[in-house]
């Protein structure tokens, strides 16, 4: 009787339990990351008796979550994929969106600048003040346009900054989670069967969510302990201890925050690349491979832009009659692009050790090349100056690592290791001047100015050529060559000229003589230090939109017109005239000198370059605007071009020279000309020593369409790992997940046992009962 | 197999997500009637569009270009035009003047109305346009161009000019298409002032002790040989004839007959002397000298004793051309020995009785003179009297000049107005040119933004339907449960 009791409280007992892990399912349902629980019964050991074994009831022999491991990792690491992709395509879209926006978007504001320029071109417009004031409005327009949108990378990137923080405390705040609960479950753990479920299913949940963070591998320890690394196999939780991530501002550059693994309060940062999956991954790589390209694209456009703006512009004469070239250097630029501190874009590490410092510059022309200007051959990279001994330094182009062999200012390669001597004298690196940071020092020039004076240059005319000249042996290796003395000399000729006088050769030796000894002297004194495992960042582009500005402010310091003339000969005997001349900018190498003049002879036909006497030929200008032009006797362009009207005789002669402000005419339109041809140049990416293949807007719609692929690429993936995690959640829900109605039937199940067991109860107290009855 | 109930509502609510997005796009692509709404839906159509919207506005501006270009080269020519009537009656005047029947009188009212003439044309090389620039002033349009220096009619020193040119030989140019830059205006220069003068290549003129002659304008039959003797370097004897001063002379003079006793005949020989600024030489005979006198016996105004065959006369033992009234003189000496075996590709013919012993008429490569100074010199001619013979003649040779010039003004002008003519035409088709290639950038453009509305409104009403279809059955099944039951 006993017996039935006993079986009966025990079925009880069994149903009840049952009934409460159904009702756990039941109240678990929206619990993120819960499993259903399921209760074990078996058979209490039989009894023996003469007839066999009789049955003794049963008992709940365990309480285990349905639970695959396997699911498990396919949806973690499905969360750190889909995490990585929509917070790449979150990011993207910031981008996608502005780029090409009609309001924000630069393409329209350098057409609106272009057109202004054009209107300067049509009949008796280039002295209009009313349009000279629309193309100042433009070019403001224009460079307000382009810092606008910078300024909105910029605020990306400081998002993207914040939500690497972000990102980083939830990975410590997880790491700190599965660490504790790491603890607890050891502790709550009694034997295989015995298991706290519950803790289970929170540190899978914890796990789940560092995936969303920043991709997780675990590794179960010990039956029950988990180990959870990152990256290239960085631990993150050891059991019961947990490491400490931390966002800091990068050594190689304080703007970016880079991600570092926190050792014995040492912070050692953890290269971007070895990051991968959930939304810390997602960050970097968003990054690394649009944001830094698209921002580096759009800031190399600028330069391009306002280097060829410049260059062209220097060759013109403003409304009052006076050459560009002729004014003070400030006043020279239509846009200021270079004014801007040089170590910004070289900083040092901060954990350098050496004392060593670096500045970088866009250089006008490649060394060594024919006309390829310096903005054309630059990149989008960034590049990594590490010092492999003292002295002695690799460079890597960021973010591929490739090794770089720069050249130097002679354009003769470098090979892949550059000592601190080389850097002394200046490296070219794809179409950027790398050196030393020891700035000319002013009592360069002031030595030089009184050199001059000393040989009886008047004062004004004495430093306009020696700062003139210092600009051109700045760039040049030291001691300079005699090619470069030459430049120098040249620019030195024509600031003394501008300021009325007429230098001679032994004056400009004077100058030139101190400018060089001074600046060799400057280089070769304290180089800096540099040891092992320094390093410096290099962005060539980084910041010039933010610094550039208009420097035209003035309608009528717009030089629409040529700054040379071409005049016949008196004896000529043809009644030919030189309609027009202008000049375009070529490298100082290739130019035909224009002081004190360049003569031209038509002889039997042809045209010939009489003075300089040899070097230079004419040919019939291959461009739109017909006439001949100058070139070099290898067939580069000398930069200048002319018309000629009427037909000249045989051996009638021509000289160009430079205008004279009376013989300046306000219709004169030849250097707006120019100007306005940049437009469709081809002048950009010509990187790699190549010839630049399109015009700014070919380069910046490569841009757009760069950051449009990423977005689509990222918003295909990201659909992609969405459906994948849908999937591999389904599966996992589909065994793990609680479905209400099958609750509802194990309620019914249960409550019938349950009740069953009661009258199994019931029916024994009536056995009893009569038993009791029969004795009484 | 097994569904949990969270899948249900995962699955679900994922499924209507998914609709609602794409719903979403739809929608954006018909309110903006765009199908390119940010550079990621069609990443090669962004950067197309970035292209060919550059390539669009530059025709339209090229279309502006072009048409400022036509206006003001419509404004030259019709100038141009004015001036070449102007031009036509003076020519007409001088062929009248050229009339023995006028008298002094008759040419002096001549004059009176060739000044009105003279004005006028200078009023057409100052035309300013609508802004007040000139618009034969080269680049320097903020002044008049030509501005008198002296009264016309008015006797102008050699070298000087009755007007100034302030201008320059600039002219503005602008681009009317991608690969065309067009000059838009001109200059008085080139077209009022650097007219060649004569035939246009070299100019006849009386030296000395000759009149009573009427000379054409001469003619080059070789070019070549004629560029090549201009422009030298000659070997003989040291220059060229367009180094400063240097001129050919060709020299008249008379010979004997050889037969002693008997009065001088009127046989009339010549000889050619290059000079080159230092020496003399007789091309016929081969002759030099510091001197003319040393280099031909002809200077010599009583020369007569110059015997034919005479060995004596030159180095070449060359007898002198004889002098035939109206016939061709031809300065081709290329059977002389070298270095004298010169041909200037060049002739002449002169009419006269009788020249001068010692007459000279010297021949210069063209200089340029103005149409200014012609009218001047016209007027000039016209103030002159023609009473004796001499002067007749004297008239008649600066007359052919003066219509000579005016004609090569107007050559030059019909030129300028020809060019003119064809960049406006040029202009005119590149307007239409332009409208064209603007339509089909516009639908290159907007076959790559451009959404098919037809298309794109089906898609939404389709994407309507299944977003319906999900949110129904969504709400259906999520209402069964067992629980309902209990």
């Amino acid at each position: 009787m006993s017996s039935i009791f006993g079986i009966a409280v025990s079925g009880l007992n069994a149903a009840r339990a049952s009934l409460t892990t159904t009702s756990h399912n039941i109240s678990g349902v929206n619990t993120a990351g819960y499993h259903r629980q399921v209760n074990g019964q078996a058979s209490n050991i039989a009894n023996y008796t003469g007839a066999g074994y009789i049955g003794n009831g049963v008992q709940t022999t365990s309480i285990s979550r349905v639970y695959d491991s396997h699911l498990e990792k396919v949806v973690q690491s499905n969360t750190a994929m889909e995490s990585y992709y929509s917070t790449q395509e979150a990011q993207l879209d910031q981008l996608d969106g502005i780029i090409a926006d009609p309001t924000v978007g630069i393409t329209p504001a350098l057409q609106s600048f272009f057109e202004s320029l054009q209107v300067l071109t049509q009949p008796n417009m280039p002295a209009s003040i009313p349009s000279r004031q629309a193309v100042v409005n433009q070019a403001q327009a224009l460079v307000t346009r382009m810092q606008t949108m910078d300024g909105r990378i910029e605020e990306i990137r400081e998002g993207v900054n914040t939500g690497i923080r972000l990102t980083v405390d939830n990975i410590n705040a997880q790491a700190n989670k599965i660490a504790e609960l790491n603890k607890q479950i050891q502790q709550l753990t009694l034997g295989d069967q015995i298991v706290p479920n519950d803790l289970l299913d929170a540190r899978d949940q914890a796990v789940l969510e560092l995936n969303k963070n920043v991709k997780a591998t675990v590794v179960k320890q010990d039956g029950n302990v988990y180990n959870v690394f990152i990256g290239s196999g960085q631990s993150l939780v050891l059991g019961e201890i947990s490491m400490q991530l931390a966002a800091t501002p990068s050594r190689d550059d304080p703007q970016r925050y880079a991600v570092s693994y926190k050792e014995n309060n040492m912070l050692f940062e953890i290269p971007s690349a070895q990051i991968d999956g959930g939304s810390l991954g997602g960050l970097l790589n968003f990054r690394r491979d649009a944001l830094d390209v698209a921002q580096n694209a759009l800031n190399r456009i600028a330069i391009g832009f306002a280097e060829s703006m410049n260059a062209q512009h220097l060759l013109g004469v403003d409304v009052n009659g006076v050459p560009v070239a002729s004014k003070v250097s400030s006043q020279q630029e239509f846009f200021a692009i270079k004014s801007f501190a040089a170590d910004l874009r070289v900083p040092a590490n901060s954990n350098n050790t050496g004392t060593l410092k670096l500045q970088a510059s866009v250089i006008n022309y490649i060394p060594g090349s024919t006309n390829l200007t310096g903005y054309s051959q630059m990149t989008n990279n960034d590049y990594k100056f590490i010092c492999t001994s003292p002295g002695n330094f690799s460079i890597q182009r960021q973010p591929d690592n490739a090794l770089m062999s720069p050249t130097d200012l002679n354009g003769t390669a470098l090979g892949t290791n550059i000592t601190s001597a080389q850097l002394a004298a200046g490296i070219v690196l794809d179409g950027v001047k790398v050196e030393l940071n020891n700035p000319l020092p002013a009592a360069t020039i002031t030595a030089a100015t009184t050199a001059a004076t000393g040989a009886g240059v008047p004062a004004t005319a004495a430093s306009a050529a020696a700062e003139a000249m210092a600009a051109v042996l700045a760039e040049a290796a030291s001691p300079a060559s005699a090619t470069a003395i030459a430049a120098a000399e040249k620019a030195g000729y024509a600031a003394a000229a501008a300021k009325g006088h007429t230098m001679t050769a032994a004056q400009m030796t004077a100058v030139s003589g101190s400018l060089d000894g001074s600046i060799t002297a400057t280089r070769a004194a304290a180089p800096g230090t540099s040891f092992a495992g320094d390093s410096f960042m290099l962005q060539p582009t980084r910041g010039a939109i933010a610094q550039m500005s208009v420097k035209v402010t003035q309608p009528s310091e717009v030089a629409a017109s040529s700054n040379i003339i071409g005049k016949p000969v008196a004896t000529n005997t043809g009644s030919a005239s030189i309609a027009s001349a202008w000049q375009n900018p070529v490298n100082s190498k290739n130019m035909v000198p224009m002081q004190p003049s360049v003569g031209l002879q038509y002889v039997a036909g042809a045209w010939t370059v009489t003075t300089p006497a040899a070097g230079f030929k004419v040919i019939l200008n291959p461009e739109a605007a017909g006439g001949y032009k100058v070139v070099t006797t290898a067939g580069e362009d000398a930069g200048v071009t002319f018309k000629v009207d009427g037909t000249p005789n045989n051996n009638d002669s021509f000289t160009l020279r430079l205008k004279t402000t009376a013989e300046f005419g306000v219709s004169d339109s030849f250097n707006m000309l120019q100007m306005t041809n940049i437009q469709t140049q081809n002048t950009m990416e010509g990187s790699g020593g190549g010839k630049p293949n399109t015009s700014f807007v070919g380069s910046y719609s490569r841009m757009v369409s760069m950051v449009a692929n990423k977005t689509a690429e990222a918003q295909a993936a990201g659909e992609a790992a969405t459906a994948s995690l849908k999937e591999a959640t389904l599966t996992r829900e589909s065994v793990s997940g609680v479905n209400l109605d099958e609750e509802a039937a194990n309620l019914l199940r249960f409550q019938q046992a349950y009740q069953a067991s009661s009258k199994c109860i019931e029916i024994a107290n009536t056995l009893f009962d009569s038993i009791l009855s029969a004795v009484n | 197999m097994r569904v949990s109930t969270n899948s249900l509502y995962l699955n679900n609510v994922s499924n209507m997500l998914g609709k609602q997005s794409t719903l979403n796009k739809v929608q954006e692509q018909l309110s903006t009637l765009r199908k390119v709404n940010r550079p990621s839906d069609d990443p090669v159509a962004a950067s197309q569009i970035l292209d060919q919207t550059q390539a669009k506005d530059r025709i339209e501006q090229f279309n502006q270009n072009a048409k400022a270009a036509e206006s003001s080269l419509a404004l030259s020519g019709t100038s141009l035009q004015s001036a070449g009537d102007v031009l036509q009656k003076v020519r007409q005047m001088a062929i009248q003047a050229g009339n023995t029947t006028l008298t002094n009188e008759d040419r002096k009212m001549l004059n009176s109305e060739l000044e009105g003439l003279y004005k006028q044309l200078l009023g057409y090389a100052n035309t300013l346009d609508g802004n007040g620039k000139a618009l034969f002033g080269g680049s320097i349009s903020q002044t008049k161009p030509y501005s008198e220096l002296q009264q016309f009619g008015s006797v102008v020193a050699a070298g000087s000019s009755i007007v100034q040119y302030n201008g320059d030989a600039n002219r503005q140019e602008m681009m009317i298409s991608s690969a065309r830059q067009v000059p838009v205006t001109d200059n008085g220069q080139y077209v009022f002032g650097s007219i060649p003068e004569g035939n246009g290549l070299f100019k006849l003129g009386a030296g000395s002790a000759l009149s009573n002659v009427q000379v054409d304008l001469g003619s080059v039959v070789d070019r070549a040989k004629f560029d090549a003797q201009v422009a030298g370097p000659l070997a003989l004897p040291t220059g060229a004839l367009s180094q400063a001063g240097a001129r050919i002379e060709v020299v008249f003079g008379s010979e004997d007959d050889g037969v002693a006793g008997q009065a001088t005949e009127f046989n009339k020989y010549y000889d050619v002397v290059l000079f080159d600024g230092a020496a003399y030489t007789s091309l016929v005979t081969g002759k030099s000298g510091a001197t003319a006198a040393a280099a031909s016996d002809l200077y010599t105004a009583s020369a007569e004793q110059v015997a034919v065959g005479n060995p004596a006369i030159g180095p070449f033992a060359k007898s002198y051309p004889k002098f035939q009234s109206g016939a061709d003189i031809n300065l081709n000496f290329s059977t002389n020995p070298a270095p004298y075996n010169i041909d200037f590709g060049a002739k002449f013919a002169m009419t006269s009785e009788a020249p001068a012993n010692g007459g000279v008429l010297t021949l210069e490569p063209s200089k340029t003179r103005s149409i200014f100074d012609t009218l001047n010199d016209l007027s000039r001619v016209l103030q002159s009297n023609a009473a004796t013979p001499a002067d007749s003649t004297d008239f008649a040779n600066r007359l052919g000049n003066v219509i000579a010039n005016i004609d090569n003004t107007q050559t030059r002008i019909l030129s300028v107005e020809a060019r003119i003519g064809a960049n406006r035409n040029e202009a005119d088709a590149l307007v239409e040119v332009g409208a064209d290639f603007s339509l089909q950038y516009k639908a290159i453009l907007s076959r790559l933004q451009d959404v098919d509305v037809a298309s794109a409104a089906s898609e939404l009403s389709l994407a309507k339907l299944a977003l319906d279809a999900s949110q129904n059955s969504f709400a259906k099944v999520q209402g069964l449960s067992l629980f309902n039951y209990l």
